[in-house]
């Protein structure tokens, strides 16, 4: 009886091990996808509807949320100033989000220079309440075409509104997101990894879907949305904490698509800390996992998706949960090994060894950052690499707790949205003029 | 599998410093450099040109934005040469 | 492909455990097709994969005599130890290895267009 139980136990061990590793396998084949296909497609030529000779400048409205951050809104308020696109058809708002230090005094000093810059002040009555509130506000003073986001501490290039307002040409753009680049990355560890995360993420995640025509991503800064789809979406979502993946989702799901331009950038200033890299891939962890529960099933049932873009699109939405998924999987290893594998998955699980899903599956977000720190003709900074292990490792406690809370707060009926928001130093200043 | 025919609390103990001894040589080439870094970035952005504190020699860009570079220096370059005074006139 | 047969048919000859075997020949495969396509010298990303098989060799080596010790002394629950480690043990000298592979490549990359520029 109990040899029957231990069988029994080792069978449906074992059928539970095979679904998980077939799910990790999936993410993992889809790094090794995207980077071969990001290195293909290198030396082509750009797409024909980013031509330079295409002169297309709608109105724009630039969109800048700001709580709290005096170290580096004027930098980047500074910024919007040195924009090379006309300023007759140009519209800065600074939403000033219920701050209790000196940004709104600078958003105003600035306003009464140009007469382009608008700055909206909102008290902790309406308020202090996240990004996505803050943006709505903005939206309805807003009066371009086209609406671009930044985060207070961006630093774009020059001409970047130029180069994304040509991705609009194309009918079915709704979105145009560009490439983000660490500004404070020789900073400390943490900036350096996080430095090398966003090239995975931008130089070949966001280029191979681009590439491919899968489910590209609104990161909700450094990127410009159609202002028409927009309202016609109602805005940005309050409830949520990822409103740009939750953006983009609904962007998909009415027909348009996100465009990624990795030649139009943006400096970010990264998180600090490893305190603040919790908090902040916390809130993105929680927030994607959100958008899971949301639209999973409109992903599956769109009329508007075909099915590479769905399969991609449901990957992009559980992503967070590859972490929880990878400490599973180890977990339900180990009582196998000490049970007897059962005649039944006998052949299978010679044929997929641990040792070669584990090697061969968990290089491939190496080969993606590799790769994308070579075509950026980067050296030194791969030396750097293997430390991203220690990375992948601290964000299975971050997505596990995410998760735990999210399902504590949906079985109470309890919704925490509480924003939590990433302070900036301003230690990238000392990389531009200022 | 191979057995270890009885093997002493030394080869134990030198077979630990060894596994250790393994994982910081292979951990080495970024310990070295995160502590003497010589390609901390940031990575250069198109169109930017003011860096305080980084060499542009020590930058790396491609071929197609040397290019660019090249055109928007000639670009700003000519820009303040046309408000100088003719100085041949 | 080539390599990995290769280095299947030369590894058979050896008293390897099945565990490090199997590594060498995912090593092998992996640095050959997702490296030697890249642009740098051949000379350099021959020299890394020689120097990757022996510390592969090297490595495996290591690793099961460490834990051939540790199941003798501790018993054989901890075969269970083994085979759960030893995929990430080797994944952590396999990534240092090819990450210096890479800034060896963009250096002389770097430098053969610095020449070609001057």
């Amino acid at each position: 009886m109990k040899a029957g139980g231990e069988d029994l136990l080792a069978e449906v061990l074992e059928a539970f091990f095979l679904i998980l590793a077939g799910l990790m396998i999936a993410y993992l084949v889809r790094h090794y996808i995207f980077t071969i296909t990001v290195l293909k497609n290198h030396q082509k030529p750009k797409r024909v509807n980013t031509a330079e000779n295409i002169t297309f400048q709608p109105t724009i409205s630039v969109l800048i949320p700001a709580h709290n951050e005096e170290k580096v809104v004027g930098r980047t308020i500074q910024r919007m100033t040195e924009l090379t696109y006309p300023k007759d058809k140009l519209q800065i708002i600074i939403i000033e989000d219920a701050s209790t230090d000196k940004t709104g005094a600078i958003a105003d000093q600035y306003a009464a220079m140009h007469n382009h810059i608008k700055v909206i002040h909102r008290d902790r009555k309406v308020g202090g309440r996240g990004k996505a509130s803050a943006l709505n506000a903005g939206l309805k003073r807003a009066a371009g075409e086209i609406i671009v986001c930044f985060d207070a501490d961006y630093y774009p290039q020059p001409d970047f509104l130029e180069r994304i307002t040509k991705e609009f040409v194309n009918p079915k753009v709704g979105v145009v997101q560009g490439r983000i680049t660490v500004l404070n990355e020789p900073y400390n560890i943490v900036t350096r990894l996080v430095a090398l995360e966003r090239i995975g993420g931008y130089r070949i995640d966001q280029q191979a879907r681009d590439n491919l025509g899968l489910i590209t991503q609104f990161g909700g800064t450094a990127g410009g949305i159609r202002r028409s789809l927009l309202e016609s979406l109602g805005g940005w979502n309050e409830s949520i904490l990822a409103e740009d993946t939750d953006l983009t989702l609904r962007v998909y799901l009415a027909g348009y698509k996100v465009s990624y331009l990795n030649e139009a950038e943006s400096y970010e200033e990264a998180v600090e800390s490893w305190q603040a890299y919790w908090k902040q891939r916390y809130r993105w962890a929680k927030g994607h996992m959100q958008c899971a529960f949301k639209h999973s099933f409109n992903v599956i049932r769109s009329k508007n998706l075909g099915l590479k873009e769905k399969i991609d699109g449901l990957l992009m939405l559980n992503v967070y949960f590859m972490p929880i998924l990878a400490l599973l999987l180890w977990a339900t290893f180990i009582p196998l090994l000490i049970l007897k594998p059962s005649p039944l998955f006998g052949a299978v699980w010679a044929l997929l060894p641990f040792p070669l899903y584990s090697f061969v599956g968990n290089f491939a977000p190496f080969f993606e950052v590799g790769i994308g720190t070579y075509l950026d003709g980067r050296t030194r900074a791969n030396w750097l690499i293997p430390l991203l292990i220690f990375t992948f490792l601290y964000n299975i406690p971050i997505c596990t707790k995410a998760f735990a809370d999210l399902l504590i707060s949906k079985i109470l009926g309890k919704d925490d949205n509480h924003w939590e928001k990433t302070v900036h130093s301003g230690n990238g200043n000392c990389y531009i003029g200022s | 599998m191979r057995m270890v025919p009885n093997p002493t609390s030394t080869t134990f103990f030198l077979l630990v410093l060894g596994i250790l001894a393994f994982i910081i040589i292979m951990l080495l080439p970024a310990l070295v450099e995160w502590k003497k870094p010589k390609d901390a970035g940031p990575r250069r952005i198109m169109g930017h040109m003011f860096f305080a504190q980084t060499e542009i020699g020590d930058m790396m860009t491609d071929a197609e934005e040397e290019h660019v570079f090249d055109k928007m220096l000639v670009d700003r370059i000519a820009g303040i040469i046309a408000f100088l005074p003719n100085l041949e006139a | 492909m080539l390599s990995a047969a290769f280095s299947f048919i030369f590894l058979s000859f050896l008293p390897l455990s099945y565990e490090s075997k199997y590594t060498i020949i995912i090593f092998n495969f992996l640095f050959v097709a997702l490296t030697f396509p890249l642009n740098g010298e051949l000379k350099t990303k021959s020299a890394m994969l020689m120097i990757g098989n022996i510390v592969c060799l090297f490595g495996n080596l290591l690793f099961s005599l460490f834990f051939a010790a540790l199941i003798y002394y501790f018993g054989e629950s901890l075969k269970t130890v083994y085979v759960f480690l030893n995929p990430f043990l080797n994944l952590l000298w396999i990534v240092s290895l090819w990450s210096v592979t890479l800034a060896a490549l963009a250096s002389s990359d770097e430098s053969r267009r610095r020449r070609l520029a001057s």
